[in-house]
């Protein structure tokens, strides 16, 4: 199965390399326990920083769509095909366009809803 | 006078085989790739102007012509001289390596091309296989295992030589220069299977060839070079040392032999290379 990637989209590459891992999990073009390439191949392959296949990998495996078996390698995780269902980032918006609304309500304006994300985000951090 | 004639029909082999027959086999395919793949309806294939590579196709024809001359006049010496034939070893390995020297100037070159291509090519897209690439999904486990074989049998071959006190035998030095040798190839494989790919337009199944071509050339000649360094320390311990020119010209052989392999261009897919790719 051949990946894609453009590197002049606006999308960052790492999400294309998410998306493109989702999809084929759920075309079953990628099946459960499929081996994936490490992650110095696909980066050399595409030509990009081992880091954004990093991050992407991270992604998938923090999302259950992949698993890391040690020195054996990356696979498809069992439940990949449910797990790719779940948009986590379409969750995210979904979550804060509530809490923004009900801020709102209250009379909170942008200028405070920013200065608490950030202070909330940077304390996270 | 038996080995003598033995070793002239050895060295003319590698003169002709290495000098002629290839060049002429490597010069046939860029006349076949210039003519059928032209400049204007290929565009990806050339970096550089069309005149360049007529150039280059004529002094890769001029230096083997001149090193295929200064073979014939090496062997008009040998066949002149009476020497020991048990000195010409040196001789024949330095005018090897001028023999190689025409493909290296044109691997540098290649290398360089392929250099240019990725600086020109502004596709925005770039296209990998999401599979894993494995040794053994290239290379037989059978090959591998008999390659691996047979460097254990040289090193325990080395190990029981060393019992005896030839005044000649390098010991365990062999078994450096062998393991030397071999962990190069290794290294060889081993960028060919996880490394970048240096022609940035190369369709997958292409590159998927080359890897298994070179992966194979590189398990052929990590067994001849094991088994020609037994050979020649076998040679040498029978005290039939006047026979190592001739086993070293076929060796040469053997190795270019296998070599060759690496440059064939059959079945590649050119319709990368358009302007519009057709596939890939």
């Amino acid at each position: 199965m051949l990946i894609t990637i453009d590197i002049e989209s606006p999308e960052p590459l790492f999400a294309q390399l998410v998306t493109q891992v989702k999809t084929a999990v759920q075309d079953q073009k990628l099946k459960p326990g499929d081996s994936l390439p490490s992650i110095r191949q696909l980066a050399n392959d595409l030509d990009l920083n081992n880091k954004t296949v990093a991050k992407a990998y991270r992604l998938l495996e923090r999302d259950s769509v992949i698993q890391t078996r040690g020195y054996r390698g990356t696979f498809v995780h069992p439940d990949a095909r449910a797990n790719s269902k779940v948009d986590l980032q379409a969750l995210a918006l979904n979550e804060l366009q509530r809490t923004i609304s009900s801020l709102r309500d209250a009379a909170v304006t942008d200028s405070e809803i920013r200065v608490a994300f950030a202070d909330l985000m940077h304390n996270r951090n | 006078m038996f080995e003598f004639n033995l070793f002239h029909l050895a060295f003319l082999g590698q003169v002709l085989l290495l000098s002629g027959y290839f060049p002429a086999k490597l010069l046939g395919q860029m006349n076949f790739v210039a003519e059928n793949y032209p400049p204007d309806e290929y565009p990806k294939l050339y970096s550089r102007p069309a005149q360049h590579y007529v150039n280059s196709r004529r002094r890769f024809k001029l230096l083997n012509a001149v090193i295929f001359l200064s073979g014939l006049a090496l062997l008009a010496w040998f066949m002149a001289s009476t020497r020991d034939l048990s000195w010409d070893g040196p001789r024949i390995t330095w005018f090897y390596l001028l023999q190689l020297l025409p493909v290296i100037l044109m691997d540098l070159s290649l290398l360089k091309e392929f250099r240019l291509m990725r600086l020109a090519d502004s596709g925005s897209r770039r296209q990998a296989e999401l599979k894993p690439r494995r040794l053994f999904d290239f290379v037989s486990p059978v090959l591998f295992t008999f390659a691996v074989a047979v460097y254990v049998a040289f090193c325990l071959f080395i190990v029981y030589m060393n019992q005896f006190d030839y005044s000649w035998f390098g010991g365990y030095t062999n078994i450096y220069i062998i393991t030397a040798t071999n962990l190069f190839l290794v290294a060889i494989g081993w960028r060919q299977l996880r490394g970048r790919k240096l022609d940035p337009h190369q369709a997958p199944e292409d590159r998927r060839m080359k890897i298994q071509n070179i992966l194979l050339i590189m398990i052929l000649t990590s067994i001849a070079v094991t088994l020609y360094a037994g050979l020649t320390i076998t040679l040498a311990a029978l005290e039939l040392r006047h026979l190592q020119p001739v086993t070293l010209c076929l060796y040469f052989q053997v190795l270019a032999v296998i070599t060759f392999q690496a440059y064939r261009i059959d079945g590649r897919n050119f319709e990368v290379y358009r302007k519009t790719p057709l596939a890939g």
